[in-house]
C-alpha cells in the first residue's frame, strides 16, 4: 500500500541531548476566563515542524509565547537554552512571521525589511534585505508601497523580514496563506531548505495539505490542548483504536468481502461494485498481513488495495473529533 | 568547438547573512528615525504631510513677523518688543496640535497594526522601544518648541538686536534650549500617556486636548469659587510647563506660588505621566 501524500523531506538527524532549540513544558495561557493554551509540552529539533490545528486552537498564542511576546500564565518556554521573555539576545536569533497584514503598509518592502534587519543589529541591513527579498522572489527596487502588493507578495515580505537576520529559529504563523500554487511551491521549498540547513522551523497551519508537504513532524493542537505529536505516519500508526478505511478492487468483491469479515479482523465491508469494496478495520496490520492469503484461499484476484484515510486530513479529523 | 555565452544561473536558495552586527543603539536609532519619518509624513502620501507641515509652519509665522518688523522699524522701537519668553504662548496651539497628532500616531498605530509585536520580537526591550519613541516625539516637538526660538535669536542677532556679548548670548541660548526641553518633555509624556491608554488614535488625540482643557477649567473654577489659594492653579496642566519656563527666563511667573512649588508640581506631573506609560507598557500583552 502506498500513501497518497506528497513526498516529505527526510527528518533531520537527532540533535545531541540538551541542544533542542525549543523546549515547551506544561505551557498554559489564559485570557480572563478563556483558556487559549492548556498544559502543552513538546520539544522541537532543527528541521521543519508543523504546528497543526483549526482556527482558534491556540497555535498563534503558542507561537507568541515561544517568541517571547506573551508571558505564559503557567509553564516554561526555552529557546536555544534561554527564556525568550527575559533574554533579549536570544530574540535576535528568532525570526517571526506574524499573521498581521497591516505592518507598515505605506513603506516599500526594502525599507520594511531593512528596518527589521536594523532591529536585529545588522550593520549592512539594506544589503541583507536586498538579498533576502530576492530569495523570496521580490524585487528589492520595487518603489510601490507594501499596501499595493497582493496578499501573496505581502506574505513574502513578512517572511523576508523574519529571515533577514538569519535566525536559528523561525516561527511562521500561517505563512502560506494567500500564495498562488507556484509561490506556494517556492515557499515550501524555501522552508524545507531552511530546515535542511539546520534552522529550526515551526510552521503553523490549519491547512492539512500544506502541513503534509512541509514536513513529516507534526504537533497537533486542538482546543488549546496537545492532541498528538510526532511523525505524521507514526501518529497514525499509534491510533490502533481508530477505524481505517481501505478500498479494495478484486475480481469478486462480494466473495472477498465475506472472507475478510471472517478472517482478517475486519469490522465492516461495503460493496460498491462487482469488483470494488470498501473495508473498515481497527487492525490495519492484521488486515495487511492477511488480505493476500485470504484472497488466494477464496480464489479471488486482487487488483488494487488503496488506503482512503492515510492522509493528514483523516488524522486531524479523528484527533479533533475525539 | 563550444560557444561561450554570458549566462549565469543564480543560487536563489536561502543564504545566510555574513556581514557585521551592530548593537542595540543602532536598533533604537532605526526606531527613532522611522518614527520621525512617520510622524512628519515622510515617504508617505501627501495627506499625511498636511497636519505636520501646517502646525510646524504656524510656529514660525510669529518669528517671521517679528523679524520682518525688526527689518522695517528702527531698532529703538523694536528693542522693546523682543520677548523670547512670551513666544512660548504663541506656539501653544502648534505644540498642542502636533502632540495630539503625533503622539498617538507613534504609539497607538504600532499596537493596532501589529508593528509593536514585530518590535518586541526583536532584541529590543520595552524600555528601548519607549525611549526611542519618546526621543522621536520630542525631536518632532523641538521643531515647534525649540527651532522657532533659535531662528528668532539668529534673526535678531543678524539685524543687531541680539543679546549683548558672548556670555549673554550663551545664557539666552541655554534658556531657549532648556525651555524647549521642558515644554517638549511635558508634551511628549502627555502624548505618550494618552496613547498608552487606547489603541484608537482619535480617542488618544481627543484625550490630550480634553485633559488640558478640563484641567484648566477645573483649576480656575476651584480658584475662583472655592478660593483655595493660588497653588490650585498648579493643576492647570497647560500652564504648568509655561510657568516653569517664565521663571527660567526670569519674567513674571504665571502662577503666584514659590518656584519650588511650581517646579515640584511639574516634576510630579512628569513622573506621573512617565509612570502611566511605563506601567501601561509593562503589563501590555502582545496579541497581534
Amino acid at each position: 500500500m502506498t500513501s497518497p501524500s506528497a513526498p516529505t523531506p527526510a527528518p533531520p538527524p537527532p540533535a545531541a541531548p540538551g541542544s533542542e532549540p525549543i523546549v515547551v513544558t506544561n505551557l498554559s495561557k489564559w485570557f480572563g476566563d478563556v483558556v487559549a493554551v492548556s498544559d502543552i509540552s513538546f520539544t522541537v529539533w532543527p528541521g521543519v515542524t508543523a504546528l497543526l490545528g483549526p482556527n482558534g486552537a491556540g497555535k498563534s498564542t503558542a507561537l507568541r509565547m515561544i517568541a517571547g511576546l506573551t508571558p505564559p500564565s503557567q509553564g516554561t518556554v526555552s529557546v536555544l537554552g534561554e527564556n525568550p521573555r527575559r533574554d533579549t539576545a536570544v530574540r535576535g536569533r528568532i525570526g517571526l512571521v506574524s499573521q498581521e497584514e497591516h505592518l507598515f503598509q505605506e513603506q516599500r518592502a526594502l525599507d520594511f525589511v531593512t528596518l527589521a534587519g536594523q532591529l536585529n543589529h545588522l550593520s549592512d541591513a539594506e544589503g541583507a534585505a536586498r538579498k533576502v527579498l530576492a530569495t523570496v522572489e521580490l524585487d528589492p527596487d520595487d518603489k510601490r508601497p507594501i499596501a499595493s502588493y497582493s496578499k501573496g507578495m505581502r506574505q513574502r515580505v513578512k517572511l523576508a523580514q523574519a529571515l533577514v537576520h538569519e535566525p536559528d529559529v523561525l516561527l511562521a504563523d500561517e505563512p502560506l496563506t494567500g500564495l498562488d500554487p507556484r509561490q506556494r511551491l517556492h515557499m515550501i521549498k524555501l522552508i524545507q531548505d531552511l530546515g535542511a540547513s539546520g534552522v529550526c522551523v515551526v510552521v503553523s497551519s490549519h491547512v492539512l495539505d500544506e502541513v503534509e508537504r512541509l514536513g513529516s513532524r507534526v504537533l497537533v493542537i486542538a482546543q488549546g490542548r496537545m492532541a498528538a505529536q510526532g511523525d505524521f505516519h507514526g501518529i497514525r500508526a499509534l491510533m490502533d483504536d481508530r477505524p481505517h478505511r481501505i478500498r479494495v478492487r478484486a475480481s469478486d468483491a462480494r466473495e472477498l468481502g465475506a472472507q475478510l469479515l471472517a478472517h482478517a479482523g475486519v469490522r465492516g465491508v461495503s460493496v460498491s461494485a462487482t469488483d470494488e469494496l470498501e473495508v473498515n478495520t481497527d487492525d490495519v496490520e492484521l488486515f495487511r498481513a492477511r488480505i493476500a492469503s485470504v484472497a488466494k484461499a477464496a480464489d479471488v484476484r486482487l487488483l488494487e488495495v488503496q488506503p482512503l484515510d492515510d492522509d493528514l486530513e483523516s488524522v486531524f479529523r479523528y484527533l479533533v473529533g475525539r | 568547438m563550444s560557444t561561450q555565452t554570458e549566462a549565469e544561473i543564480f543560487d536563489r536558495g536561502y543564504r545566510r547573512y555574513d556581514g557585521e552586527r551592530s548593537g542595540v543603539g543602532t536598533a533604537m536609532r532605526s526606531v527613532w528615525l522611522n518614527s520621525i519619518q512617520r510622524a512628519l509624513g515622510l515617504r508617505r502620501k501627501f495627506r499625511f504631510k498636511i497636519v505636520p507641515i501646517v502646525t510646524i509652519l504656524l510656529a514660525y509665522i510669529p518669528a517671521l513677523a517679528f523679524l520682518g518688523i525688526a527689518v522695517i522699524l528702527p531698532s529703538e522701537l523694536v528693542g522693546e518688543t523682543v520677548d523670547y519668553a512670551g513666544y512660548y504662548g504663541l506656539i501653544s496651539i502648534s505644540t498642542l496640535l502636533l502632540t495630539a497628532f503625533v503622539g498617538p500616531e507613534l504609539l497607538s498605530t504600532d499596537r493596532r497594526t501589529g508593528m509593536f509585536g514585530l518590535y518586541m520580537a526583536s532584541p529590543l526591550t520595552r524600555t528601548h522601544y519607549l525611549t526611542a519613541k519618546a526621543s522621536a516625539l520630542a525631536t518632532v516637538l523641538f521643531l515647534v518648541t525649540l527651532m522657532p526660538l533659535l531662528f528668532l535669536l539668529l534673526g535678531y542677532t543678524f539685524v543687531g538686536l541680539g543679546p549683548e556679548g558672548f556670555t549673554n548670548t550663551m545664557i539666552l541660548l541655554g534658556r531657549i534650549i532648556a525651555g524647549g526641553l521642558i515644554l517638549s518633555s511635558f508634551m511628549t509624556l502627555l502624548g505618550m500617556a494618552a496613547a498608552t491608554l487606547t489603541n484608537r488614535q482619535a480617542f488618544a488625540s481627543a484625550g490630550i486636548v480634553m485633559t488640558l482643557i478640563a484641567s484648566s477649567v477645573l483649576a480656575n473654577v476651584m480658584f475662583e469659587v472655592a478660593e483655595v489659594g493660588d497653588a490650585v492653579l498648579l493643576a492647570d496642566l497647560g500652564n504648568l510647563p509655561n510657568d516653569a519656563i517664565q521663571r527660567l527666563f526670569k519674567t513674571s511667573e504665571i502662577i503666584d506660588v514659590p518656584s519650588w512649588q511650581s517646579i515640584g508640581a511639574l516634576g510630579g506631573v512628569l513622573t506621573l505621566l512617565a509612570a502611566i506609560v511605563i506601567w501601561g507598557y509593562q503589563r501590555m500583552e502582545v496579541t497581534k
